[in-house]
């Protein structure tokens, strides 16, 4: 059994260690989704119509955000989720952290996981530490660690005066740096990150990925959707490549983002339907994934 | 953890899945379910374990929600007071009015602070889900503590208005004067509080199954205004007729109006039936409304207007 060494992933390259014992890398299982799909109901508009004061929203639709994504995790993995716009990456995201229920499936997990998505200010009238206090008790710290913990997450936030001030003034690079501060600072054993980084700046990119670091490193598990690929290279150990709401490819992260990206490029160039052609040229069955994981490959 | 679905999709997928992962990485039965709803107990357990939440986002926000305005928390009073000074000016001085009361401008400010109590409850509720979607969609949390810090955070605010009717009533002539019977003011007070809780409880899973219901509430509320006596003494009309008579005792807040009154204006205890109603109301609607909400714990993280 090949395996990689995944923890020390970087900027030094992976180092392929030839373990032909049973000794895993990754500990316990941590996160089991079986089977899930989200419906959303939406009305669809007519196209040739402009919509009159009484005329109904449109027609009924169904969304099939996700369909039927099966899925397993262990501590000391960090999962980047890739995918074009509309792949159901965020919506996936959303059920495995428990926040929105999956139409059909279960998720199950070691630990609540903490998600930690693009959004709006927290509570946009209070100050950053009043949102920090508030965050940290919201996830079921005590006030005596919140007391201790606040000057921390002030620190990695690192927006300086602003911490004071209410979050309704912050930039949507200012209020990602708060909010990923506040999610870490619980030393969640599952964080999720839906994009939130990607508006912060390099330096606050290399703490947020040491941060990120870290939390692997204490067994944690961790799950990315980023559409960087620099930075899932960086910080992902397996990558799981999604299109139209179910997983086509899932692995180790050179391998999946390879073939990812020559299903961009494809896209890009020659357009949907010769990126189908690729997609099916890489996309693994269900029936190929249960041998994945029997015979311990999908990392590699 | 049950193993079995049924719902149309080959259950053999998900048992699939699950065997090979039990087989490569290990047993499963340390996992706990992410999206199904905890168990009353336990959901009771997590809330008061959120007390701190609760009670720090609810001061947070008394503390800053005058912000926008030059006087700040001075509003919090100055509100209240400058309702009074209306109705006393309105009812006690313009129209001299008094309904063959010894106090009708006592009974106007009772009835009109003590009902926004309601009325707050009643818009509060419905929308205490959506405005807080970034704290749900950012946290996890029992969801209750949302509704419950929406209503600490009205009842804070509160405490200074009714401060400020104790002082009006005592100050505006006729004035009353203290009475023992004033000591029992926090109980009922404690009753309709409960009362509220249920109603924002209720209210908040129904505007989530039917966004609807928030454009009704201020049709409510005025219905409620009319039918409650909060400006006139409703028992002079329904007096002649048994059957209004029988449907307004029946109304919870004309029946909290009436024992607020009793007790500080007239000095008397409230009839033991007024006890008894609001009391059934304060645990009905807190216990149904409680058990109502938390069955729809896993759906508020739902975007409402898709």
């Amino acid at each position: 059994m090949t395996s990689t060494d995944d923890r020390n992933a970087g900027e030094s390259g992976r180092t392929d260690t030839d373990a032909s014992d049973d000794a895993r890398q990754f500990g316990d299982l941590t996160l089991l989704a079986t089977d899930i799909t989200l419906d959303y109901p939406v009305r669809i508009a007519r196209e040739e119509k402009t919509r009159g004061l009484f005329s109904s929203a449109g027609e009924r639709g169904v969304v099939h955000a996700v369909r039927g994504v099966c899925l397993a995790a262990r501590q000391g993995e960090f999962i980047g989720l890739v995918g074009r716009n509309g792949s159901g990456k965020s919506a996936l995201l959303r059920v495995l952290a428990g926040v929105e229920a999956p139409t059909t499936g279960e998720v199950f997990a070691a630990s609540k996981p903490q998600l930690m998505g693009v959004g709006a200010a927290l509570m946009p009238h209070l100050t950053g530490l009043d949102n920090i206090r508030i965050g940290l008790l919201a996830m079921g710290l005590t006030p005596d660690e919140v007391q201790a913990r606040i000057a921390q997450v002030a620190e990695l936030a690192d927006i300086g005066d602003s911490i004071r001030m209410p979050m309704r003034t912050y930039s949507s690079g200012m209020r990602a740096r708060l909010r990923f501060s506040i999610s870490v600072a619980a030393e969640p054993d599952i964080i999720m990150i839906d994009e939130a980084l990607s508006t912060g700046d390099d330096a606050f990119r290399e703490r947020s990925n040491q941060a990120m670091k870290d939390l692997i490193a204490r067994s944690g598990t961790g799950f990315l959707v980023n559409h960087s690929a620099p930075v899932i290279r960086e910080l992902c150990t397996r990558v799981v490549w999604m299109d139209k709401g179910e997983i086509v490819e899932d692995g180790e992260t050179i391998r999946v983002m390879k073939d990812y990206s020559m299903f961009m490029n494809a896209l890009r160039k020659h357009g949907e339907k010769k990126a189908l052609e690729v997609k099916a040229r890489y996309a693994s069955t269900f029936e190929e994934r249960i041998e994945d994981i029997r015979r311990g490959t999908v990392d590699t | 953890m049950s193993t079995q679905r049924h719902d149309g999709r080959p259950a053999s997928r998900t048992d699939e899945f699950r065997s090979a992962v039990h087989d490569a990485y290990g047993d499963a039965s340390h996992l706990t379910s992410v999206t199904g709803r905890p168990g009353l107990g336990s959901y009771i357990r997590q809330l008061w374990q959120r007390r701190h939440f609760i009670w720090w986002q609810s001061r947070s926000r008394v503390v800053t929600s005058n912000d926008d305005s030059r006087l700040g928390a001075f509003w919090l009073i100055l509100r209240p007071l400058l309702d009074a000074t209306f109705y006393w000016l309105v009812f006690g001085v313009l129209l001299q009015l008094d309904r063959g009361m010894s106090n009708y401008v006592a009974f106007v400010i009772i009835g009109v602070f003590m009902f926004q109590f309601t009325g707050a409850a009643l818009t509060g509720g419905t929308r205490t889900i959506s405005s807080n979607m970034s704290l749900t969609r950012a946290f996890q949390f029992p969801r209750m503590a949302l509704p419950i810090a929406d209503l600490l955070f009205d009842v804070l605010q509160r405490m200074l208005a009714v401060g400020v009717m104790f002082v009006l009533v005592l100050v505006i002539p006729p004035h009353e004067t203290p009475e023992w019977t004033w000591l029992l003011v926090p109980v009922v007070l404690v009753l309709h509080i409960l009362m509220n809780f249920g109603i924002m409880l209720l209210l908040a899973r129904a505007s989530t199954l039917f966004p609807d219901v928030s454009r009704f509430m201020q049709f409510v509320t005025r219905i409620l205004m009319y039918g409650s006596g909060v400006i006139f003494p409703i028992t002079r009309f329904t007096d002649r007729y048994p059957v209004l008579h029988d449907i307004i005792e029946m109304n919870p807040v004309f029946v909290v109006l009436t024992m607020y009154r009793d007790l500080i204006i007239d000095g008397v205890m409230p009839s033991a039936a007024h006890w008894v109603t609001l009391g059934a109301y304060a645990v009905g609607l807190s216990v149904v409304g409680f058990f109502v909400f938390w069955l729809g714990e896993e759906s508020y993280g739902r975007d409402q207007y898709r």
